[in-house]
């Protein structure tokens, strides 16, 4: 095994910078530096899913020696912008010839449940396998939406998923994959599942009640001959 | 009935089979009598989904963006049978099929319900009837095929639960086959094993 000499943080989010996808990513990255592991962030363009919106980051992990993908569960999957960055990816990888990264995926999802992110772990997977780059591994998490404001550094909420991360770089500065007992940890849930229920249920009964114009929670606008409204 | 059909090839799919698979689908579903619309999703102007909640906090049921995805909501809204062609995609679904799938999120409720023990949403509309999944490989790939039968069943508990049916056809495969395929895949919704 090699070990990570430099590594690319690509963020697979619309939030971009503010996305709970580049804080996690971000910790991570900020581990590897104290490691000595030269790091680097790119951001996609969910404004511009072109050729030229990617060029930085295919320019970015052209030079990387682990390449992490971290993005948010999108209907069970990646994001499109994401799996298009992928299919543009194995395109230039089809095309070279020479050194290729490793590769490792940093999943969260807004479902309490870790288990949603299971098939997009095996896709980033596949991905891997497919183009020839050594699959090291995924962290993945659910209950994404109490993420917000927490902090990795020092609080309570997030305690595991920040030790996680530690147990992570310790192998992925050496060059090797995460460990299973690392995904383990990072997988376990930030409070009781039916608390996380109840918070998110009246926060979007609240937001929904606070935003609507009249127009009922559960209207069927394209129903046709006319839905609920 | 009411059919939907997304075909997710991505434009300048050599040598569209994925088109072609869709396009025996649609044959298909016509012998069935049923009315179907077919979306060819590369040549829409469908934006990235980007996550705002507009759909259900704003405009309940309407994204914010107004653009060619209003064909496939009231696609998805009004047909029994939501037919969905895609290549397989490192075991998942193409980036032109999954921006459409991206932006389905109004024909849900912010809400959390519990399916199966988990947690899913509910639907805005009454759900599909049978839920279609066809990948299309260029050639075998087990664990692709794998990782894709599990997406889908993943996803059909997030649609509602519908009657599912999953298939996955190879480039080269007779045109015989692929027909009788579907005769079955649309007919009964049966997973194809």
């Amino acid at each position: 095994m090699t070990a990570s000499r430099k590594c690319v943080l690509v963020v697979g989010s619309p939030r971009g910078a503010a996305s709970i996808s580049r804080v996690l990513g971000a910790y991570l990255l900020e581990l590897l530096a104290a490691g000595g592991v030269a790091v680097e962030t790119v951001v996609l363009p969910f404004a511009a899913v072109t050729a030229e919106g990617f060029a930085p980051a295919m320019t970015a992990v052209r030079h990387a020696d682990l390449v992490v993908l971290s993005f948010p569960l999108y209907v069970d999957h990646l994001p499109a912008p994401v799996i298009a960055f992928l299919e543009q990816y194995q395109a230039a990888l089809a095309q070279s010839v020479g050194h290729k990264p490793a590769i490792a995926a940093l999943i969260q999802c807004g479902f309490p449940e870790t288990c949603h992110t299971r098939p997009a772990v095996e896709i980033v997977r596949q991905f891997a396998m497919e183009t020839g780059l050594a699959w090291h591994g995924a962290l993945a998490m659910g209950m994404g939406g109490a993420i917000a404001g927490q902090s990795l550094k020092k609080g309570w909420l997030l305690r595991r998923q920040a030790a996680a991360l530690a147990m992570a770089v310790e192998e992925l500065r050496q060059g090797r994959p995460i460990p299973a007992q690392a995904s383990e940890l990072f997988g376990r849930p930030l409070m009781p599942r039916w608390l996380y229920t109840l918070v998110a249920n009246w926060g979007m009964k609240r937001g929904v009640r606070q935003a609507r114009n009249g127009v009922r929670a559960d209207a069927q606008p394209y129903l046709a001959g006319g839905g609920k409204s | 009935m009411n059919a939907v059909i997304l075909d997710g090839s991505r434009a300048g799919d050599p040598p569209a089979f994925t088109q072609k698979v869709s396009g025996l689908v649609a044959e298909r579903l016509a012998e069935e009598s049923c009315r179907t619309t077919v979306l060819p999703l590369a040549t829409m102007n469908i934006r990235p989904c980007v996550g705002c909640f507009t759909c259900w906090l704003v405009t309940p049921g309407r994204c914010v963006f107004k653009d060619d995805q209003e064909q496939v909501l009231t696609g998805l809204a009004n047909a029994g049978i939501w037919v969905m062609v895609t290549p397989v995609t490192f075991g998942g679904y193409s980036s032109v099929l999954k921006a459409a799938l991206d932006r389905v999120i109004p024909v849900l409720l912010p809400f959390f319900i519990k399916v199966d023990g988990e947690t899913h949403h509910p639907q805005r509309y009454p759900a599909a009837r049978r839920l279609v999944m066809i990948g299309t490989l260029s050639r075998p790939n087990p664990e692709s095929e794998r990782i894709f039968r599990h997406l889908v069943s993943r996803n059909a508990l997030n649609m509602g639960k519908p009657e599912t049916a999953v298939m996955v056809f190879t480039e080269g495969s007779d045109d015989g086959e692929l027909r009788r395929e579907l005769r079955r895949g649309l007919a009964c919704g049966e997973q194809r094993s």
